[in-house]
Formats: structure tokens, sequence, C-alpha cells
């Protein structure tokens, strides 16, 4: 790392300030231009005007402007504002309560596709055309092409009806996890196995893996230390917006598995047109997709200092 | 690599580690999932039934629906007293009702609750309820009109203004309004009508009492003098309850758990020491949960395959289908233009009669929807309220119908321009529609273009009176007609139909003149008669059955009624033994 390190950190942090603002301004346009109503619910009595307009004061929402800039205004306090479809609950408290559990899924997943990924993609790349190749790929194309509800549907009815192992809808313990954690894990996986083997093969055939097997290195120690850590950028690369996709919960998953998740509240939040939440929640999931392309800059520089020094 | 091994590793432990922190709750005794998250704990606020339903275990208003008769009785009440006018109601408070900690219930804490639930900045979907009382609408009126002046002043001077305004209106509630605390233990109200269904209305939520003391502290006052509460007031620990069971726990979106109250007056009914509520969005996996034991009650089967359950109803003594007090229907716009501007055809009467005769509700229920719903002609649902007689609607007539449409001027459908049927696509609506749209082509010849609509923008384009036709359902409030027939007055504003007849109109009002309780549901039967017979302004399609699962041997005393009323009084639950595994 240079000496400049904390001063590039620190202009990816106000360009994130900038991203982040815009990013609020478009989600507040779509979110009070599309057509509906969070104060006037299908299925329950229509609201009087008056009574409309008294709510409408009561959460700051008189006019868009009004609401943009006090909005705008109380996140920068830390106060995300308040649900309106579930009223006594704040924005900060949803988000922390459903946000550890969202990351600790996605986090397990991501986790698990990173060493399944990197694993099989390596060693389809030592042979590529063998067995254990064509298996890999096989087994990566399977993961990407069945749609996650069918995988987390068929966990579901498998280990609480087949084999009752584990009971279904209950979210009490690490062993809840495995499920929605293996459902969500498919696809990066899949992608993290066919990125390990595409770049590991160009490792294998490159000049340096040539002279470390001319040194007279152990074939093991080829791939391990010196091609794998130069085909992992690829991976690394994508494994930012991968781990922040799956920890920022997944609708899907959460539903089949009656997770308490971030995910279903999104979804929810815009079907609701649950305006403050729907804010909220970009905000959070924006400045967790930032931070983590942050977090992967850093780490490719760090693999490969080269990275980081194009990037001054 | 090892260190990134090691990252992986420190992962899955925080991972762990959170599941651990963020776990649910042990589990209660009696356990059940309603349709959908609870959206809020504050009565004056509830609209959907889930919340309806828990609020009706932790509060207690002055009467309560009785779940098998489902005509009120007294409840924190014990004795009432009307006068020959039909206006004036005295309720004495039971000498033992108690909140959850011991203070006794007093009938300010109904004023209390009563004015907050029509207030400006806390008041919402029942609001009107209330506007029957003597001065109360007026109140409300000049809250308005005084507000907006406020709203008009130079920002520094309006605070000042809102705290003169606020004990202005103290004191103008206090004189206008006919509400009022006799004593700590009697309530004497006067209405400026007589209201048949009084007592159904102050057994519903929003006429619950609050508990004064804990919740006055979370008022707030916006900058015009709107009033409003923090709404953490309505969390666990932060208020007393008067019901039978008092809240102890709840996370948004997983549950909550209710504990027996101890000082509630009729606890020697109560033998289930604790109830919890969970929320399970996918109706599937909460039919799995109960299916494996790990919920006692399901109030409303919702899974893809109910209709098959439906079928094994017979074989299976935990399944129970049951009618709900609710119908679906479509709304026809009886505009006399169109929203873009064109003459709109079903302005006409023969219009809107020739597009019901055309529905075979018959084939729609038994072919479509299968849960065994009873195909209806009327909007209210027949057999539910005492004494109300029985209307006949138009069935199924397709001779009468090309007649109808013939004699409007378009004979064979020619000449009709294509009818916008609009629907939401969630749930079965689009199947139903597509049903409808056939039998519409079949037998009047027309031509239909299905409009699904994602459901907020289905509600906009069915508030603004874009389509023809609309797919609409109503549940009542409470047990009288009107909670039905009011829908199409003039001025409602669930009148989706934009539905304005004066004959209609005159019928209802006729009835509401009527004071002999008799005279008054004929009265209502015939304005139903009209509606559904000859301005046709809805077509009505079936009434609602939900299927209930429970095992009766397991929660002996559960009973489910068309106003889906949860009670759990004379409830005991029982283990597989056949033992009581409740408190006493």
């Amino acid at each position: 790392m240079s000496l400049r390190f904390p001063a590039r950190v620190a202009t990816r942090l106000l360009q994130s300030l900038i991203v982040l603002f815009t990013v609020y301004t478009v989600t507040f346009v779509m979110i009070v231009a599309v057509p509906g109503n969070p104060f006037q619910r299908e299925g329950a009595r229509a609201l009087a005007p008056d009574v409309e307009r008294g709510l409408r004061e009561r959460y700051g929402m008189q006019s868009n402007v009004r609401f943009y800039v006090d909005y705008l205004r109380r996140v920068m306090h830390g106060d995300l504002g308040v649900s309106l479809e579930y009223r006594n609950w704040t924005c900060n408290q949803i988000i922390a309560d459903a946000l550890p559990v969202s990351m600790a899924i996605g986090a397990v997943a991501i986790a698990v596709a990173a060493l399944a990924g990197v694993t099989l993609g390596a060693a389809s790349a030592v042979r590529p055309g063998g067995w254990i190749d064509l298996a890999a790929m096989g087994l990566a194309a399977l993961a990407v092409s069945i749609p996650t509800f069918v995988v987390a549907a068929v966990l579901l009815v498998l280990f609480s009806v087949t084999w009752p192992m584990l009971p279904a809808g209950q979210w009490s313990g690490p062993l809840d996890l495995i499920r929605p954690a293996v459902a969500l894990s498919l696809v990066p996986m899949a992608y993290v196995t066919r990125l390990t083997r595409s770049g590991m093969i160009e490792a294998m055939s490159a000049d340096y893996v040539r002279t470390a097997r001319a040194k007279g290195l152990s074939e093991r120690h080829v791939v391990w230390r010196h091609a794998l850590p130069n085909a992992l950028l690829p991976v690394v690369n994508y494994l930012g917006p991968a781990a922040a996709w799956t920890m920022t919960g997944s609708f899907v998953v959460e539903r089949v598995f009656n997770i308490p998740g971030l995910g279903t509240h999104f979804v929810n939040g815009v079907l609701n047109r649950d305006q403050m939440l729907v804010l909220a929640v970009v905000l959070v999931f924006s400045t967790i997709i930032l931070l983590f392309n942050l977090l992967v800059d850093l780490a490719c520089a760090w693999l490969d200092p080269r990275v980081g020094d194009a990037a001054q | 690599m090892r260190i990134i091994i090691l990252v992986l590793f420190a992962i899955l432990l925080a991972a762990v580690a959170a599941v651990a922190w963020s776990a649910d709750e042990a589990p209660a005794q009696f356990r059940f999932s309603g349709s959908g998250a609870i959206a809020t704990l504050d009565p004056a606020q509830m609209s959907w039934i889930q919340d309806l339903r828990i609020a009706g275990l932790m509060y207690e208003g002055l009467f309560a629906t009785d779940p098998d008769t489902l005509r009120p009785i007294p409840a924190c009440a014990e004795q009432i007293d009307i006068d020959a006018s039909g206006r004036e109601y005295t309720f004495r408070l039971r000498a033992d009702a108690r909140w959850s900690n011991g203070d006794p219930v007093a009938a300010d804490d109904f004023i209390f609750a009563w004015r907050r639930a029509i207030e400006p900045g806390t008041a919402a979907d029942y609001a009107f309820f209330f506007h029957d009382v003597e001065g109360l609408a007026d109140y409300v009126a000049w809250r308005w009109q005084e507000i907006n002046r406020i709203a008009a002043l130079p920002p520094s001077q309006r605070f000042d203004a809102a705290t003169r305004h606020l004990a202005e209106a103290d004191a103008r509630f206090a004189q206008t309004v006919a509400l009022r605390a006799v004593n700590p233990q009697t309530l004497h109200l006067r209405l400026r009508r007589p209201v048949a269904y009084w007592l159904d209305i102050v057994s519903f939520a929003a006429a619950y009492p609050l508990h004064r003391r804990s919740v006055e502290p979370h008022r707030r006052v916006g900058e015009s003098g709107i009033v409003y509460y923090d709404e953490q007031w309505a969390k666990p620990g932060c208020t007393h309850y008067n019901g039978p069971y008092a809240l102890s726990d709840w996370r948004f979106k997983r549950g909550l758990t209710l504990r027996r109250n101890s000082h509630y007056w009729d606890r020697g009914r109560i033998h289930i020491e604790s109830v919890a509520c969970l929320d399970v969005a996918d109706p599937d996996t909460a039919w799995l949960m109960y299916s494996t034991g790990r919920l006692d009650w399901l109030p409303s089967v919702e899974a893809s395959f109910a209709p098959v359950l439906v079928a094994q109803a017979r074989q299976r003594a935990d399944i129970h289908p049951y009618r709900a007090f609710g119908t679906y229907y479509y709304n026809i716009n009886c505009r006399p233009r169109l929203w873009d501007g064109r003459p709109n055809p079903f302005a006409d009467p023969r219009v809107r009669r020739a597009f019901s005769l055309a529905v075979d509700r018959a084939a729609l229920v038994d072919h479509v929807t299968r849960r065994g719903e009873p195909p209806a002609t009327t909007l209210v649902p027949p057999g539910v309220i005492p004494d109300y007689p029985s209307v006949e609607g138009m069935g199924f007539d397709p001779g009468r119908a090309q007649t109808e449409l013939a004699a409007a001027g378009y004979p064979g459908g020619r000449g009709f321009p294509r009818v916008r049927l609009l629907y939401s696509t969630d749930g079965p609506h689009g199947l139903i529609a597509e049903s409808i749209a056939g039998m519409w082509r079949r037998t009047l010849g027309v031509s239909v273009r299905l409009a699904g609509k994602e459901v907020q923008s289905f509600r906009e384009d069915k508030k603004n009176q874009v389509f023809m036709i609309a797919r609409a359902s109503w549940y009542g409030d409470y047990l009288d007609p009107t909670t039905f027939l009011d829908t199409l007055r003039r001025e409602n504003g669930n009148n989706d139909s934009a539905f304005a007849d004066d004959a209609y109109e005159a019928l209802l009002d006729a009835a509401e003149a009527e004071h002999h309780p008799g005279a008054r549901l004929s009265r209502l039967a015939e304005a139903e008669r009209y509606l559904v017979n000859e301005a046709a302004p809805i077509i009505p399609l079936y009434g609602f059955v939900h299927i209930a699962a429970f095992d009766p041997a397991r929660a002996e005393g559960l009973n489910v009624n068309a106003r889906m009323v949860l009670s759990l009084k004379d409830v005991t639950l029982r283990d597989n033994e056949g033992t009581s595994a409740t408190a006493d």
C-alpha cells in the first residue's frame, strides 16, 4: 500500500456520498411518481380527505418538496423515518432487526459459494476436459439454471416433511441458517466456479507458472501459491457485488423459509407504497453495495499491487 | 490463501452469532398465524382483520361480539340504559374491570380513546363511526378550520397559536360533544340520530378504551395544531390492557406473544396461559407449519391447494370451511361519461342488468374459485344478520340478458364498445375475470378487454373510474345491512361505481327515519332489492368462504364464525393424550 492510500479511500468515500445522494433523489422521484397512495390502501375503507390530510401532516408529507427536504434532513441525523404501513415501527428498528438476519444468511451463502466455487473451479482447471471438469461445469450449469424458489421449496419439503429433521418456518438457531444459505449460494457458486476455472486455465499457461515449474516446485505449490492468487482477481471482483446482493436479502428465500430478513421488507415496501421504508432500505442497500465495492478495490490492490498503481 | 480461509471462517462464526442473537422467542401454548403481518397495535388505526383479532384479545370495549350469535353482548359495561328516543345511552362499567396493571377502567379512558380516534392527525379509517355522537362532527370541522387558520400564520407565531387553540379545543370538546363521564364508572352519550347498530359500533376496535395514564405522555402536537402520538406507545411494556391478554413481546414481521391478564374481570374463563400470533408471509409455508404441528390454528388457509382441502373437509375433522360476512362482486361505472370522454353505455341500467344476468355464478364457484362459495345475487350476505329479510337478486338468465341489452340499443352486442374489465393481478382475480369475460362474450356477444394491474395501480384506476367494470369485495364491519348498503350512497368514499341514484338514497333515508327495528330492516331490504334488481350498479358474484384449520380435539371450544371474531373464552387446549394442557 502506498502512502496515498488514505487519500484514495477519502476520495472514494466522497464519491460514495455523491452516489448516495443521487440514489436518494432518483428513488424519491420514482416512489412519488408511481401510481398509489400510502394512506389509501386497497381492501381497506377509503379515508375521508381530511383524515388523509391529517395523517400526511403528521408524517410531514403535505407536499413532495417538503417530504424530500425533511426526509433528507432526518437521514443526515441518522433517522430513517417511520414505516407508513407498519406505523408502530421506525425504519431504524425494522432495519436493525432484519439486516443482521439477511447479512447472516448472505454471509454464509457467499462463504459457501466462495469455498466451493474456488475449489471446484481450481480442480477443474488442472485438467480441462477431464471428468472433474465436466462434473464441475455440469453442476455449475445446473445451479445457475434452477430458479432459487424451486431449490428453496424442495429443500423445505425435503427436510421438513420427507425427512422431518428441521422445522418449517422457524428462525431460532444456527441450524435454521443452513437451508436458506444453501439455496442462496448456488448461483454465486456457479459463477465463482466458472470464473476460477477460466482464470486458472489462463494462469496455468502463463510464463511465471512455467518458471515456477522449471524451478522444480511441486504441482500443488505451483497451483496454490502461484497460479491461484492471480486467477482469483476476477473472482474477488465478482464477490464484492455478489456479497452485497446476497447479504441484502432475498425476497424468495425469505418468504419460503419464513425468515424475517430485509429482502421481504423491500419488496413489500414497494408494493405497499411505504415510501419512507423504501427510501430507507434503498439507502441502506446502496451503502452496503458501495462499501463492498470499496472493499473489493482494496482487496484487488492487495492481491495485485499493479491494480492500485494503475488507479493512481 | 490462509488469510482468505480465516476471513471466511470468521464470517461463518459472525453469522451464527447473529442468528443466535435474532432468534425467535420461546413458543407459546397456543400458536396461530393470521393472513399477513400485524400492521399496527393502535386500535384507532386498525383496518385489517389480523390486527382487529389481536386487539380483541388485548382490549375490551363496552360491548363485545358474541362469537356464537354475533350479537353484541355486555363486556366492559355491565349495565346499559337506552332512552325511548334511541339516542341517549348510559353505560355503567363493571366495578371489577381492571387494566393489566390493576388500575380500574374508567369512563374517562373511553372518552380519551374515542377523542383520540377522531382528532386530526390520529383519525383513521373508522373515525367516521363516532360522527354520530352529537356535536362531534361539528367539533372536528371546527378543529380543521382552526388548523387551516394556524397553518396560514407566519411560522414564528404558529406554536403559540396552536397551544392556545388546543386549550380551547379541550374546553370545546367538553362543552359541545355529548360524551361525558358522569362518574368514573358511568359513561353517558347522546347520538344525533338513533343508530340501530350502535352497540355493534361500541364493540369495534376503534371504540376500545386506552389506558390514559400510559398513553397520554406519548402525545405530540404538530406545528399547526394537529395532535399525534409517538407510535412507540403501542410497544410491549409501554401501556396496559383491559382484555383477557396483555402484550408481552412483539417483533416486526415475526409475530407477537400475549400472556394471560391476571387482572381481567372474566379471567376464570381464560384457560390458555400464552398465545403467539406468528407472521408467516407465504401461505404454503403457513400450511406446512400447521401440518407439522408448529401452528395450532390457521384462521384462513390461503394456500394454492385450498379447494382440495374443502373437498377433504368431510373426511378431516380439522378442516373447517365457513362463510364469511363478505361478498365478492363487480362494480359497474355509472358515470354518464367514461374517463376518456366517450359516452358510457353502462349509464343505462338495462345494460348493467344485462351484464349481471349474463353471469353464471354457479359455474364460477364450481369451476374457478372451487371453495364451495355460495353464488351471490345480493350485496348483503344472506342469513348472517338476524331478522334481515332475505332478498332475491338476479340470477343467470341468458335470454333476459340478451333482451335487456337489445332494449338498450345493442342487439346481439352489436355496436357495443369494447368493455374494459379492471382487476388486480394478485390472488384469483385474473382467473375470475377471464371466466366472466368469456360468459359475456358468449351470452351478450360483446368484446372484453382484460385490464389486469398491480394492486396499487388498480386502486388508482378504480378510484378515478378508469374502468367500465372493476372487481370489488366488501366485508361488513357491523351486523347491520347499512355496512354494505351505505357504500353505494352518493357521497360515500367507497362508492367506486360513482352510483348516484335519488330513489336509492330516498329508500335508505326512509329506513334511517324508521324507529321500529323490524320495519327498518324491511325498508333496508327494499333498498337492496331495488339496488340489485333495478339499478344494478354492481354485479354480486359470490359470498366469501374461508377455511380454518384446527384440531377440535386439541383446541376444545374454539369456533369459527362469519365475522371472524376470535374468542379464547372457555377454550381449553388438550395434548395428544387428551389431558388438559392449559392453566386454570
